[in-house]
């Protein structure tokens, strides 16, 4: 699990994807992104997203993520996270998950579960922050 | 080997009744609590318990109880009034929201 500044790049999903091609024993890498939306609420526009974290406790948590998913899912081999902090504008990736396993069909699940434990489990926060510079608090879903 | 830094991991120094034990805890506000404590980081010092120290931030920061949070010590989320070691880190963690 990494946090890092700002926006997960394109470079960075490159490399990401470049390492698990690495594990030559696996068939399948399940990728997921989370981009930032740009949503209107209340006739404002979202520019941004500003996150925040509890960085120790992310480390933590993430690592009883990766090792739930390791135990439920036996084919999985690896899971890669990495979360934006800071600033990230709408239309950037601010979340990227790459499982890769033996076979497609754990791979995405895994993937699909370790997303939803991700936005469970980790003391992450974040701030709307719109076109006139406005900020409100978001709470998932 | 007892770690003094952090109090003996028994924790049974921090929170008995009556206990003359005296400790500093550090507080962490996250997220929308630490707009509305316009703080960070705050060290509580001559702290008896845990419920010593929810009275204090309380006093410190009354509108905080308007909000929905969770409390982790050293890490962990908490269920129930914990025992605190002197040096414990204390954190209030609002709803989450990564992704």
């Amino acid at each position: 699990m990494r946090l890092i500044d700002g926006p997960v790049s394109p470079g960075t999903i490159s490399e990401v994807v470049t390492k698990g091609r690495k594990n030559s024993d696996c068939g399948a890498h399940s990728l997921f992104l989370g981009q930032v939306r740009r949503d209107l609420i209340d006739e404002k526009q979202v520019k941004a997203i500003e996150y925040s974290a509890y960085e120790e406790m992310v480390i933590m948590e993430a690592d009883k993520i990766n090792k739930t998913i390791l135990s439920e899912f036996d084919d999985v081999k690896t899971i890669e996270i990495i979360h934006s902090k800071g600033l990230v504008r709408a239309g950037e990736i601010s979340l990227l998950v790459m499982v890769s396993a033996g076979h497609r069909n754990q791979a995405s699940k895994a993937c699909a579960k370790a997303v939803e434990l991700i936005k469970d489990k980790l003391p992450i926060w974040k701030k709307e922050v719109f076109e006139d510079d406005s900020q409100q608090w978001k709470q998932n879903e | 080997m007892i770690n003094w830094i952090y109090g003996p991991p028994s924790g049974g120094l921090g929170g008995e009744k009556g206990s003359k034990v005296i400790m500093e805890i550090s507080v962490l506000f996250f997220g929308v609590l630490a707009e509305v404590t316009g703080a960070h980081r705050k060290h509580y010092r001559s702290i008896q318990s845990f419920g010593d120290l929810k009275h204090r931030i309380e006093d410190d920061f009354p509108e905080i109880i308007h909000y929905n949070f969770r409390i982790a010590v050293n890490n962990k989320i908490i269920n129930e009034e914990p025992l605190l070691s002197h040096g414990d880190e204390i954190a209030y963690l609002p709803p989450f929201a990564g992704g």
